[in-house]
């Protein structure tokens, strides 16, 4: 019965058995093209005339309808992004279809998605630039010798884009230096290209000697400057008069100008030190030292520059920069006390150079770690404060009885240990807040003290005890604990333990 | 119909053979024209988008791009030429069968790919799409609010397609909003980044907040806040919405998509809440899986990204594989999160530790983050290739600053090259009218030191819950 539905159904459409019996074929149902694009010719064989349903703003047509044997060419624009292309397009005749699908292939792109010209300052610096590219192994090429101060660091894909990181070495050179990079790689028709500018390094130096050194009379000298920024000059000293500052104004091919400084010393009874610093706005790009010398000094040996910097500040010493040798002079033959107050010094070595000093005051220096003052043979009185990474004190034989580390104290350090031979009273106790939040502090060792007779290292905030739980002791001086001659008051958590 | 009559009688009649063995069935024959398209030709030219044929949309101040399409009732078995064209003379049958006034969209704001022309292949019921280009309103030659059409006609050479007039339209209502203020405030502006206090305060409020030149003075919302937060259970770190925020979400086209037509950024604040997953303490897998499900939110509720402000957490325990404090676990969650929703912004409070990283697995924070606001009093700095114009140079904390004079602080953000001026949390707490006045006057001069002129007068406000807002005292 559904046959002869359809039967009946076939035999009342007469008009459309044209339509139902055509046919078409095609040379091919498929182009795949290359990045460039280009023609392709079909030919097309149908039961009647033919035409093109397409749409597809990369694809055009030599022709949109034909007859059976007539060629129809395709021609595919080229390609010019990352990603392959696909399109269909329908030829008909009647109700024969038949769909070709065109593939474009992607270029391999290197397409700069940052600013094609980088300006680096003279500091090294690790540059991301971005890409879009499907190239997987990029080729690099430097121009004015920019492999010697640019590297390629690592290449990272993330959120659709390469990442490449350029490090730009630190630059010595007196003028700007450039050098253009061309990104590229297999089957890239159009390199990236990237242009690195980095700065030149500011400087201002004397040329044909290293320092002015004299003896203590008068004299004038003319110092030759060299310079690759418009310099001025610190203040100077009484003791120098600035008789002429010529300063040129062109540069040599070497990127320095060229300037002349003439000054005048007076003549001196001791020695004296000026540091003559070259600057560029407020910062100093270079320092010559101009200095009288007494010819008997006392020279003291003070690694630490920060330490130095305090003492000359005081006029302990004329020191210069870069020199640990300092000569002692003015307060520093005769005081008896001193105050030490700087973040900048790791090492209190040199003291001893002091002969008279009897009280040393050590405050605020955070990244000291040990206060080694052995060799001062005279101090009786040693103030500490707020040195929170100390880890070590040495009082050798100097007759200091007493020392304490300070109320307020609190230590990032894990240990703190405290040697004195003449010590009797120590207190390293703290009532400070931060010892419940920042301090580390693990353990006190005092076995290296063994006069002391009252110790205090109860290191508590509003009755909480800190980390602090360990006393490293002597035998002798766990002893004297126990025979009541050595007194100590710590929190119940602190264990005493025998220092083997 | 004659055609599909004798097919179905004779197929039904055979069904009905088979049947009888088991059962009767009863069929009902009075009406055939349920069946008539299937061998009848019909055509209708409907939007490519949406499949239909009557579209509304709303026009502001760009273009509206779509596309059309042909479609027949079954494959034609033979091509179809059709012509789509721009057909004024349908406006007056359009608006007689629908009762409506409407005018005419302009003919030359619209645009058809191709001269209108398609041809549908035999074997196809929906040809290719043609782009439509509908060009932006105005306020000048359209009237804004008002709603045009635009009727658009498929003309078919072939005698066997059937069309009702209905059929061969496609018909654009075009609502003209052109005359909408939006949050441009020129090229280069400083932007506004404000963070409301969502449980109490109403982001409606955002449209009362105008420059007296028109433009909305926010550019981004934040909805404070959102929560990360632990379920020891399912082992999972998920997104937390307490009550208001989750009220704001669910009517979202009330609250938040009105803004965002009008370009404000709305962003979701997410904040630690008092358990062990805060936002700086994930390990790579624990943040891989939480920027999941923040790409989620932002994805089904259409928000435009996530501020992170790392506060309000608990110690984590570090033998769970989500926790962990190395690796830089803030810059790390930020990383992730843009991987996971690139399209979307990442912007971040510097507070805690979820800032400072340049670089994550050798990608610079310039890709990662979008934007950093300070804290109060400060100005955020840029890292890994990011610049000022990624960063807001104030913050002012206006519950505080209610009253105070603002503008040359915001002279200062604009005059050092910053990209952002961050205000959080209006309208929030004991809020009165008096107070919500001198909270807008601050605005007001923020306003004036980053675009020269202040704020309109508010008059109205949107309390907490209500989209309709009430007159201000």
């Amino acid at each position: 019965m559904l046959a002869a539905g359809i039967l009946i159904f076939s035999a009342c459409n007469d008009d459309n058995n044209d339509i139902e019996s055509s046919s078409i074929e095609l040379s091919s149902e498929s182009i795949q093209a290359g990045p460039e694009g280009g023609s392709y010719d079909l030919s097309v064989k149908s039961s009647g005339e033919w035409r093109v349903s397409a749409l597809c703003d990369w694809l055009t047509f030599s022709s949109l309808e034909g007859k059976s044997g007539d060629k129809l060419t395709v021609t595919v624009a080229p390609n010019g992004t990352s990603e392959v292309k696909t399109a269909v397009f329908k030829v008909f005749t009647g109700s024969a279809v038949k769909t070709v699908t065109v593939t474009s292939a992607q270029a391999f792109v290197v397409q700069l998605l940052s600013d094609p010209a980088y300006k680096a300052t003279s500091d090294a610096e690790d540059v991301s630039i971005s890409f879009n590219t499907n190239v997987s192994e990029l080729k690099y090429e430097f121009s004015d010798g920019g492999d010697k101060w640019i590297t390629v660091g690592e290449r990272v894909e993330a959120f659709g884009k390469t990442v490449v990181n350029f490090k730009l070495s630190r630059s010595s050179e007196f003028k700007d230096r450039v050098a253009k990079v061309t990104i590229s790689g297999a089957d890239v028709t159009a390199p990236a290209e990237l242009t690195f500018t980095q700065a030149q390094r500011d400087t201002a130096f004397v040329v044909g000697m290293d320092k002015i050194l004299t003896g203590l009379e008068a004299w004038d000298k003319t110092i030759d400057i060299r310079s690759n920024v418009d310099i001025t000059l610190n203040d100077f000293p009484t003791w120098i008069e600035n008789k002429s500052f010529v300063k040129g104004t062109d540069k040599d091919s070497d990127g320095l100008i060229h300037s002349t400084l003439k000054v005048h010393a007076d003549a001196s009874a001791g020695s004296r030190l000026f540091t003559l610093s070259f600057l560029k706005e407020s910062a100093r790009l270079g320092f010559f030292s101009i200095k009288q010398q007494n010819p008997n000094p006392i020279w003291a040996t003070i690694p630490d520059a920060g330490l130095r910097e305090v003492l000359a500040e005081k006029g302990f010493i004329i020191a210069e920069e870069g020199v640990e040798k300092a000569e002692v002079v003015g307060d520093g033959m005769t005081a008896t006390s001193v105050e030490i107050y700087s973040n900048n010094i790791k090492s209190i070595y040199g003291m001893a150079a002091f002969p008279k000093l009897t009280s040393i005051s050590v405050k605020n220096c955070t990244y000291l770690t040990k206060l080694d003052l052995t060799d001062c043979a005279n101090l009786t009185s040693v103030t500490v404060q707020l040195l929170s990474r100390l880890e070590e004190v040495k009082l050798g034989d100097n007759p200091v009885e007493s020392f304490a580390v300070g109320s307020g104290s609190y230590f990032f350090s894990y240990s703190l240990a405290i040697s004195g031979s003449k010590l009797k009273n120590l207190d390293v106790s703290s009532t400070s807040w931060y010892v419940m939040y920042y301090e580390n502090l693990e353990s006190i060792d005092v076995s290296g003290c063994p006069a002391i007779t009252s110790l205090k290292s109860r290191r508590e905030s509003w009755g909480s005890a800190a980390k602090y739980d360990i006393l490293y002791m002597s035998k002798a001086q766990i002893d004297a604990v126990a025979a009541g001659t050595l007194k100590v008051d710590k929190s119940p958590k602190v264990t005493i333990t025998e220092k083997k | 119909m004659k055609k599909i009559y004798y097919i179905l009688s004779s197929a039904l009649c055979a069904g009905l053979l088979f049947n009888s063995c088991t059962k009767e069935v009863e069929v009902d024959y009075s009406n055939e024209d349920a069946y008539a398209n299937v061998t009848s030709l019909v055509g209708t030219l409907r939007d490519g988008k949406t499949n239909k044929v009557s579209n509304p949309i709303e026009i502001r101040k760009s273009d509206y791009n779509t596309s059309v399409a042909f479609n027949v009732s079954r494959a034609p078995k033979e091509g179809i030429d059709v012509t789509v064209a721009y057909d004024a003379e349908y406006l007056a049958a359009y608006n007689k069968e629908h009762g409506t006034s409407f005018a005419l969209y302009p003919s030359d704001r619209v645009a058809i790919q191709n001269q209108g022309k398609i041809l549908v292949a035999p074997d196809e019921k929906v040809s290719y799409s043609l782009d439509l280009t509908i060009a932006k309103g105005d306020t000048t030659t359209l009237e804004n609010g008002t709603t045009y059409v635009i009727p658009l006609k498929a003309s078919v050479k072939a005698k066997d397609v059937s069309m009702s007039s209905e059929d061969s339209h496609c018909v654009y209502l075009v609502k003209n909003l052109a005359g909408e203020s939006d949050t441009f405030k020129g090229d280069g502006a400083v932007k506004t980044f404000l963070f409301y206090e969502a449980n109490d305060t109403n982001p409606l409020n955002t449209l009362n907040l105008k420059l007296t030149s028109g433009e909305l003075f926010l550019d981004y919302i934040v909805l404070f806040a959102a929560n990360i937060n632990y379920d020891a259970q399912k082992g999972e770190v998920y997104v937390y919405f307490n009550p208001n925020i989750q009220h704001l979400l669910d009517n979202n086209d009330v609250y938040l998509q009105p803004l965002r037509k009008r370009g404000v950024k709305v962003i979701m604040g997410i904040l630690g809440n008092h358990d062990e997953s805060g936002l700086a303490q994930l390990s790579k897998i624990g943040a891989q899986q939480f920027a999941k499900k923040l790409a989620d939110m932002c994805y089904s509720y259409n928000l435009d990204g996530v501020n992170f402000d790392d506060e309000y957490s608990n110690a984590p325990d570090l033998s769970n594989p989500l926790f962990s404090y190395d690796g830089h676990p803030g810059a790390r969650l930020m990383y992730e999160t843009k991987r996971a929703m690139p399209d979307k912004e990442v912007t971040v409070y510097l507070y805690g530790n979820m800032y400072g990283v340049g670089v994550i697995d050798g990608i610079p924070a310039s890709e990662w983050i979008d934007i950093a606001v300070p804290d109060y009093g400060g100005s955020a700095y840029p890292v890994g290739g990011m610049t000022l114009k990624d960063c807001a140079g104030a913050a002012v904390q206006l519950d505080y600053s209610a009253g105070s004079n603002r503008k040359s602080e915001a002279q200062n953000v604009k005059s050092k090259g910053y990209g952002y001026f961050m205000m959080f949390a209006p309208f929030a707490g004991s809020i009165y009218d008096s107070k919500i006045k001198q909270q807008v006057y601050t605005m007001s001069t923020i306003s004036e030191g980053l675009y020269g002129v202040g704020l309109q007068d508010m008059t109205e406000f949107y309390e907490k819950g209500s989209a309709t807002p009430r007159k201000l005292r």
